[in-house]
């Protein structure tokens, strides 16, 4: 029976490329890298901040007081109004209950939406497009 | 990276598919059965992959590819020596699969069982004293329950539960007094183990206990007492308790009474050496004669087909598990899904110790059963629930790596 070599060999050559990953893992190689998002600010009502972009890392907190990581100065806009985050490679929004409400492609959500590319979101009078 | 977790489960498919085959040969002519049983078992391994691919691609997929290569090994050599058996148990893979799924699915952040640390405890302890009122006695220990024709093993659930617990209370300790207070469900659990007969899982929960103590707390004092108080332990029991003295003289002199307390031991050593470097091949040994050959004394059958290389492959295998587990312990975000995850290890850990040590001689033998490998439905379901403990912490660990 020559084959139980055969398979007592297939099994180190498995034992050994799973070594092999785990090393490079211990080594720090991260060959898959976190998606990104980005937001395109594409209507503002003061055209002040047209055309910025903001990343969109892991969380983003968005409203009018200073603490948000977009503040927004503008009346229509709550607080703290929505936050984006980022959970297994895909990005979604949170209405944090604001008074004017969030809106994803002109409807408004009502608590998480997941957003694709190209995705038109409102918020008081500002809007922002989904970048990957 | 996730072309090579492919090409490397296409290898386990390979080597899968290669035994089912040796196994339709061995009889000379070509058999249908143990083809289609291998395939369904691989199916099974894709679809949980498949899986975890799709949804969740942040958890760690080698704690999975790991396990279900480990399960191969058990589905592959309960075929061989039991179908009826091996049936069995690819339902309960099945089962168990499923279960790992849900979990990934529908469990909450384990953080949030933490609060429930109280409710564990005391249903820990329920679990354990359920099988002295209403159990039966199965091969000399008292640790069964039966509903119907399925019979369960509370020891094994209660495992999970006392790591839960203890996760939660170990970050609370301060000093030897909070030691004695929150160890009192543990040596009472301990306590029900001896009377129980089942010293296996008395050991396993011991050493749990002191490893997540010492990670925990990291004060090597804890321990040592620990270590006294065991030893003191081991001593009463063995002076008092007649079936745990009966073990140790096995342990010491298996030959003295080879054909009778000895007998297991005795065929599982022979067994082991039979095998050699590589092993008789596989259905070319005499596993059967091993009494209970497929629980407690299945490493001693991969250890006479597979040779030593085959059973310190299998080793390996635990190895690298374990390592990926404390390494989920390390990426963890908070001290609980630590623990969780350091408890889970070492109760890997210690079982395969345990019964590996057990049935090569080198500690007294006790029976339980080895992760993965061995027959049996609750242990294939709890393991497969740990795993899916694990993925879920890791899943949030990954999450800003």
């Amino acid at each position: 029976m020559i084959l139980r070599f055969v398979v007592i060999a297939l099994i180190y050559l498995v034992i050994f490329r799973i070594i092999k990953i785990m090393y490079m893992d211990l080594k720090g190689v991260r060959v898959k890298k976190l998606k990104e998002f980005a937001l395109e600010v594409k209507g503002a009502p003061k055209d002040a901040n047209l055309g910025s972009l903001y990343l969109i890392h892991k969380v983003m907190t968005i409203g009018r007081n200073p603490d948000n990581d977009i503040v927004i100065k503008d009346p229509y806009v709550s607080g703290n109004h929505a936050r984006f985050y980022v959970k297994n490679d895909k990005l979604f929004v949170e209405d944090l209950n604001s008074t004017n409400g969030t809106f994803v492609n002109g409807k408004r959500i009502s608590k998480v939406e997941k957003l694709q590319e190209g995705d038109i979101i409102e918020i008081g009078r500002v809007s922002f497009k989904v970048l990957e | 990276m996730e072309k090579l977790e492919k090409s490397i489960l296409k290898n386990i498919y390979f080597i899968v598919m290669l035994l089912f085959l040796i196994l339709s040969l061995y009889r000379g002519s070509f058999e249908i059965v143990p083809f289609v049983y291998g395939t369904l078992s691989v199916i099974l391994i894709a679809y949980g992959y498949f899986v975890i691919k799709k949804y969740y691609p942040r958890v760690d997929k080698y704690l999975y590819i790991i396990s279900v290569f480990i399960v191969e090994f058990g589905l592959v050599m309960l075929y061989r020596l039991d179908f009826q058996r091996a049936l069995k148990q690819l339902i309960w893979f099945a089962i168990g699969i499923m279960l790992f799924i849900f979990i990934l699915i529908l469990f909450p952040d384990i953080k949030r069982l933490q609060k429930y640390s109280m409710f564990f405890a005391i249903f820990n302890l329920v679990l354990l004293t359920m099988p002295l009122l209403l159990g039966r006695e199965i091969k000399g220990s008292k640790n069964w329950i039966q509903v119907g024709s399925l019979s369960f093993q509370p020891s094994e659930l209660a495992k999970i539960f006392m790591i839960f617990y203890l996760s939660d209370v170990i970050r609370k300790i301060k000093d030897y007094k909070d030691v004695l207070k929150y160890s009192i469900p543990i040596v009472l659990s301990i306590a029900i183990f001896v009377l129980e007969k089942d010293l296996g899982s008395a050991l396993m929960f011991f050493g749990m206990f002191m490893a997540m103590l010492y990670v925990g707390t990291s004060r090597l004092r804890y321990i040592l007492s620990g270590l006294v108080l065991f030893v003191l332990g081991g001593f009463f029991s063995y002076v008092v308790f007649d079936h745990v003295k009966r073990r140790i003289n096995i342990w010491l002199n298996p030959w003295k009474d080879k054909y009778g307390a000895g007998y297991q031991i005795c065929q599982s050593l022979i067994a082991i050496a039979s095998g050699g470097l590589f092993g008789t091949g596989l259905a070319g040994g005499h596993p059967e004669v091993i009494p209970e050959v497929h629980t407690d004394f299945i490493f001693s059958a991969i250890a006479e087909e597979f040779g030593l290389l085959g059973a310190i492959a299998l080793l390996i295998l635990y190895l690298l598990l374990i390592y990926r587990m404390l390494r989920t312990a390390l990426y963890a975000k908070e001290d609980y899904s630590r623990l969780v995850a350091v408890g889970i290890a070492s109760m890997f850990a210690f079982q395969v110790f345990v019964i590996v040590g057990g049935v090569t001689k080198m500690i007294p033998l006790t029976g339980i059963t080895l992760p993965f490998v061995s027959y049996g439905g609750s242990s294939m379901i709890i393991n497969f629930l740990a795993i899916g403990i694990l993925q879920k912490i890791s899943e949030v660990g990954n999450e800003d790596a």
